[in-house]
Order: C-alpha cells, then structure tokens, then sequence
C-alpha cells in the first residue's frame, strides 16, 4: 500500500501538541495511579497515555513514534504488564494463598497494594497495546 | 457444606496464559525457544488437567475461589466430572496439534512464529478457562478470548482466508453478544452471575419473561458460535482457509467449547425442566439438529476441496451432538457427550491429514490424491482410522456415540431421529469413502487414470515425525475411545448427569 | 432473503423490549441486583479490601481475576494485529 507523501509538519500544530503532551501524559498517570478513590483505572489511564502519543505522531511525523518508543521496547511493554498482573497472582500463589488474592503480600496494606500493582499492570499493557496496534495500522 | 477446594484448577488455566506473555519477550531474542516454550506449557497444562481429572474422579468436583473470595462475591472456578472430561479432550488436543504445528506453521506462515505461538496460547487457555469456570461473566470473557484469537488464527491462512475471517468475526460477535445480553438479563433478574448460585435463585423465576428472553439468547448466542445448521455459514470458509494446524485446532475444539457451555447453562444452571417444558427448547434444538445431521452430510458429500468436505463434515457431527442435547434423556445426553469428545478427536485428526497431505505434496483438491496410500501410508491409515470412527464401525469411539444416541432417540420414541442418524452415517460413508477410493486406488473408476502413481512425488514421503506422532497419538485416542467408553461413560459422564432429565433412570 | 432478515430482526427487538420491560426500575433499591451480592460490596468493601473507590474493589479484587481477563483480551488484541499485519521479518532489523 502506498501512503500519500507526508506534508511538513505545520510549526502552530507542533508547538501547541509538544506542549499539549505533557499535561496529557501527566493526567493519565494521575488516572491510573488515582483510580483507589475516585473513577479510574488502569484501562481508563493507560487509553489516555497512548492518546498522548498518538497526538503526538499525528502533529509531528511517523518517525517520530519510533524515536520515542522503540518497537522493542513497546513489545516488551505489552507484555510485561500483563506479566505484573498475572505475575503478581502467582506470587500470591507462591505465597500460599488463592490466584490473586492479594491478603499475605508484604505490604502494610496489601490488598490496596495489590490492587495499585494490577492497575499499573493493567495501564502498562493497555497503553502499549493501542499504541502498538496504531504503529502497525501506521506501518502497514 | 462441604466444598473440595484445590489449587489444580488454577494450574491447567495459568501455563498456557503465562507463556503466552512471556512469548513475545522471549520469542524476539531467542526465536528456538518459542516451540518448546509452548509445548512445555501445553504439556504442564496436560498433566495438570489429568491430575485434576483424577481428582476429581475419587473426591468429587474440585472447587478454587479466585482471590480467595467465597462465591458468589467472587470468581469461583468448578471442576466437575463434565468439566474434567472437556479438560482432558482440550489439553491433550492443543498438545497434539501444538506438537504437529511446528512444520506446518514453518511452510505456511513463515517468520510469523512468534505472534502465532502466543496467539494460539491464548486459544488454549480460553478454551481452559471457559470449561473451568463457574462465573457465567467470567465464561464471557474467556469466550472472547477464544474467539478473537480464533478470528485472528483463521485470517493468517491462505486464499480467501480474510474474507472468511471476517464474516467469523461478524457472526461470531453477534453470537458473544447475544449470550452477553442473555447474562444481563439473568444478571438483573437474579442478581448473581455464579452458576450453581443463580441454579438456587432461578427456579421461582422461571416464567419470568427477562429469564425466559435471557434463556432463549444464549440458545440463539450458543447455536452461531457453535454453527448450528442455518447459522452455520462462517465455518466452511473459516476451516477451508485457516492454515492447517489452525483448521485442526480450531475444528476439534472451538464449536465444542460452545457447545459444552450450551450443555452447562442449559441442563445444570437451568433445571432440565426449563428447557424441556417451559420453553420447549429441547424440541426445537432436536430437530434441528436433525436437519444439520443431514444438509451438511448432502453438502459435504457436493465439496471437491478436502477441507472444505470436512468443515461441512463438521456442521453435520455438530447437528449430531445437537440432537442428542434436544433428546434431553440420559441416553442421549451421554451420546452427546460421547460424540462432542469422539467427534473432537476424529475431526481433529482428520484435519490433521489434510494439513500433512497439503504439506508434504499441496494438494488440496480429493481428485489430486490419486494413489497417496503408497506415497504416504501411515498418513493414510490414520485417515482411514478417522473414517471409520465418522462412520461409525466399531470398535472407533464413534461407533459408540451413535449407538447412545440412537438409544437415546428409541426411548424418546422419534423413530424419525433414528432414520436420521443412520441415514447421515450413509451419507459420511459416501463422501469418506470417496477419499478413501483416490486414496487406495491408483486409477480413477473409469479405468482411464494414469495407472502409475504421479511422478511428481517421490516414491515414499512420510511426513515428519512431528507431524506424524500426534497424528498417530490422535489415531491410538480414536481406538482408545472407543475400546474404553464405558469407562469414560461411567467415570466422567454419570457422575455428572444432570437431574430432571427426561426419563433419568430409564437408560442403561 | 430479506424479508428473513426483516422477520429475525423484528423478533430479535420484540424479545428484547419483552425482555427489558420485565427489568427492575433503574436505581430501584428492591431490585435483585441491588439486595443479592451488592449490600456486601458496598457495606464492608472498604473494611475488607481497603479501597474506598467500590468499583475499583470489585473490579481489581473481588473479581480480579475477569480483569486479567479483560487485559488478556487487549493483548490478545495488540498480538493478533501484530500476527496479521507484521511481516515478521522487519522484527530483525533492529
């Protein structure tokens, strides 16, 4: 498939995106970390974190997705957030209690620590997924 | 009450989910060891499923809280006597394909190992999680994954294998939909989604019409994902495109975790009562059946392209599973049973071939075959073995399901379901034994064939030892069903037989 | 053909607003739904699991392991685009 060559990005598009980035960024981890008292989540703040992204690839070019995640790194991010979720079950495992259950993990209060875990976990995987099946539909 | 907990459900679940994301972080370094992770996990997963079959058959059914929370607040998984039978089939299946799939996948999706091994993890422990679970949410969500990695498995295959994945994809959601509206509406009339939970509360609520509509969806939901006849349509194209493994895979395991979770809402959260008298259902489902038992017999025996005969093959072996569903008495429950089990080994196998023949010389088309016995002989046997066991001689297990079923269908006193099912045993035996005549015989029946097997292929051509093994291993379970199906009956199918059916106790 | 179609989708909604109107009134505090499992959730989640938030209690605890679930599907999602489009051989060059 042949795209249509790129036009140069417009600078009033790539200054107000770059700048627009960071507080993007910043609100989808506070969704994700925030997601114990108020609604959230990791899925809720791990869409918000690949929209960052994706804005900014649309303002800028297609190189730009490469330059800052590269494809390795968002393999592996897929699937290591899955691994901190479904790693942190066999750890209770480990720990003699049920998948998942969070009770005897070594934390002052584990339950809510665990349940903080998953949803890193949880945005992690959420986050690279989209962004990984944005960069193939982009490289296809 | 005293509920058996175990940690064993949760073993035959996690391997193939762990492994399947660790693939993608392993597999890019080290691309060797993306094989033997996977067996590695199928086969823990195995072993783990025949512990808890053992289990399960001295103590009763296993149960595992997830989380450690008490149903119904919590997930609970349920291994029962049914569970651990569709446990067996689904772990050693996957193994046995998993095993096979290396040289095909290599031929076929080359540079592709990495996604496929993952994907087709995930397949398996969708399948795992949908026959270990008691949730009917958490039932949902491991019927989506089942499904989108079969959507994703069939698409990669060859021809028009996206147009088919694609009408896979739209019927398929329409089926998830419908059994996720059916477990809304249970949902909001009973206020709990654990299966022996909503198996105490549902009673009272029986004429209700939310219960009644919910009900009448997941029949509706479960008959397209498992491609009951008028909704069969994404199978044929799905099967005859997928690559050959995946065909395999996907024909022994998929329309039978459908089924089986049919079986499970409809006989053991529903009382049998439900389906046989308040809705008749069971009526419906039966003839039904009937119909798919014969149609997809006449359109297997019309196909020229060996996968494409055995996908319609299937709509036919699924109909038989069907009706002996809509029997709803002992016998034809145990057939049904029996033959999802019998039918996933025999199709299993038989797609097994097809792959092997399509490795080993690309042909496709039952013409092509012509003279194959001497080229690939113990390929042949094995297809031969599968015949038998689709026709139904003894001693193939699937001799023995016909034979429930149609002691199913003689004490319902429907002497039209006993025409029935000799008649699309009839039917199998022409299009398999049309195989069979290109397989054995160098000539065609006019006596004008070339005589001499095809020069294009060399005088012997084993296919290798991958592929050979589980081929042979599915063969040895066919035989081994069928030699030992009392026992399976009497381990794994009475203990779990669902009170309340139509004349319990009549049978046997 | 399409008057089938026009007949299955007629039925399709009947049964559903046959359905639906059997349904508790939303936010009605008899209804199953809300007296069955859910008094436990709301009285003793925040004692039991330590979360104030009772959705994120019952999404990432009580029913966690649908979570993993859900997350397993995305994945599943991310792999199978990558299976389907992704050469594969591209992989190599980095």
């Amino acid at each position: 498939m042949t795209l249509p060559p790129e036009q140069p990005p417009d600078v009033i598009i790539k200054v107000v995106c770059r700048s627009l980035v960071p507080f993007i960024q910043l609100f989808g981890l506070y969704v994700v970390m925030h997601g114990h008292s108020s609604p959230g989540g990791g899925f809720q703040g791990g869409v918000i974190l690949a929209a960052s992204f994706v804005l900014l690839v649309l303002a800028e070019d297609r190189a730009t997705l490469r330059h800052h995640i590269p494809p390795a790194a968002l393999n592996a991010s897929t699937s290591a957030g899955v691994l901190l979720f479904a790693g942190l079950g066999v750890v209770c495992l480990a720990l003699g209690a049920n998948y998942l259950d969070y009770g005897p993990l070594p934390f002052a209060e584990p339950r809510s620590i665990g349940m903080l875990v998953i949803e890193i976990g949880v945005g992690i995987t959420v986050m690279a997924a989209m962004l990984s099946i944005f960069r193939d539909l982009l490289e296809f | 009450m005293n509920v058996h907990q175990s940690a064993v459900p949760i073993l035959v679940v996690l391997p193939p989910l762990v492994a399947a994301f660790l693939l993608p972080v392993v597999g890019w370094r080290f691309r060797s060891a993306v094989y033997p992770l996977t067996l590695a996990a199928l086969a823990f997963s195995c072993a783990a499923a025949f512990a808890a079959a053992r289990e399960v058959t001295l103590r009763g059914p296993l149960h595992y809280y997830l989380g450690g929370w008490e149903p119904p607040w919590g997930i609970e998984f349920r291994i029962d006597a049914l569970g651990a039978l569709m446990l067996l089939m689904l772990t050693v299946i996957t193994l046995l394909v998993g095993i096979y799939s290396k040289r095909s996948v290599l031929q076929e999706i080359p540079a592709k190992e990495v996604p496929f091994y993952s994907v087709y993890l995930l397949l398996a422990a969708g399948l795992i999680g949908l026959v270990s679970t008691a949730d009917m949410f958490n039932a949902y969500v491991f019927l989506e994954i089942t499904s989108l990695t079969s959507y994703a498995l069939v698409s990669i295959g060859s021809g028009a294998a996206v147009v088919s994945a694609f009408r896979y994809v739209i019927l398929g959601t329409v089926g998830a939909a419908f059994y996720l509206l059916a477990v809304g509406y249970l949902y909001a009339a009973s206020g709990t989604l654990n299966m022996a939970d909503l198996a105490e509360r549902l009673p009272p609520l029986y004429e209700s019409p939310a219960v009644l509509v919910g009900f009448a969806f997941l029949v509706i939901g479960m008959s397209i994902k498992m491609a009951l006849f008028p909704m069969h349509t994404w199978l044929p194209g799905a099967y005859s495109h997928a690559p050959s493994a995946v065909s395999a895979l996907i024909a022994a395991t998929t329309t039978k975790a459908a089924a089986y979770l049919l079986i499970r809402v409809m006989f053991f959260v529903f009382e049998p009562r439900f389906a046989i008298e308040i809705i008749p259902v069971t009526t419906v489902l039966g003839w039904m059946g009937a119909l798919a038992m014969v149609l997809g017999s006449v359109m297997a025996i019309a196909q020229s392209d060996l996968k494409r005969m055995l996908a319609y093959s299937s709509v036919a072996q699924i109909g038989y599973i069907v009706l002996g569903i809509g029997l709803a008495n002992p016998a034809g429950y145990t057939g049904a049973l029996l033959h999802l089990v019998n039918h996933a080994f025999m199709k299993g196998g038989l797609f097994l071939v097809a792959g092997a023949i399509l490795y080993r010389t690309g042909r496709r088309k039952i013409h092509e075959f012509r003279g194959l016995s001497g080229q690939m002989p113990v390929t042949t046997f094995v297809f031969t073995v599968c015949a038998f066991a689709m026709i139904g001689i003894p001693p193939t297990g699937g001799f023995f399901s016909k034979f429930y079923l149609m002691l199913g269908a003689i004490e319902a006193g429907n002497w039209v379901f006993v025409g029935v099912i000799v008649l699309s045993s009839l039917l199998a035996l022409a299009y398999l034994a049309n195989v069979l005549r290109y397989l054995y015989f160098p000539t065609d029946g006019n006596g004008a064939g070339s005589g001499a097997p095809d020069a294009a292929i060399p005088r012997r051509q084993y296919a290798p030892w991958t592929m050979l093994g589980p081929m042979v291993a599915i063969t040895a379970g066919i035989v081994l069903l069928g030699l030992f199906n009392g026992e399976v009956v009497e381990r794994f199918i009475e203990p779990a037989l669902p009170a309340g059916l139509l004349g319990s106790g009549v049978a046997r | 053909m399409k008057l089938l179609h026009l007949v299955a989708t007629t039925v399709t909604g009947l049964l559903l607003i046959m359905g639906s109107l059997d349904l508790a009134e939303t936010g009605d505090p008899a209804a199953p739904a809300a007296t069955h499992v859910s008094p436990r959730y709301i009285e003793s989640s925040l004692e039991e699991t330590g979360v104030e938030n009772m959705v994120t209690a019952v999404l990432a605890d009580y029913r966690g392991f649908d979570t993993l679930g859900e997350v397993t599907v995305i994945f599943t999602g991310a792999i199978a685009v990558l299976l389907i489009l992704r050469t594969g051989l591209k992989e190599d060059e980095e």
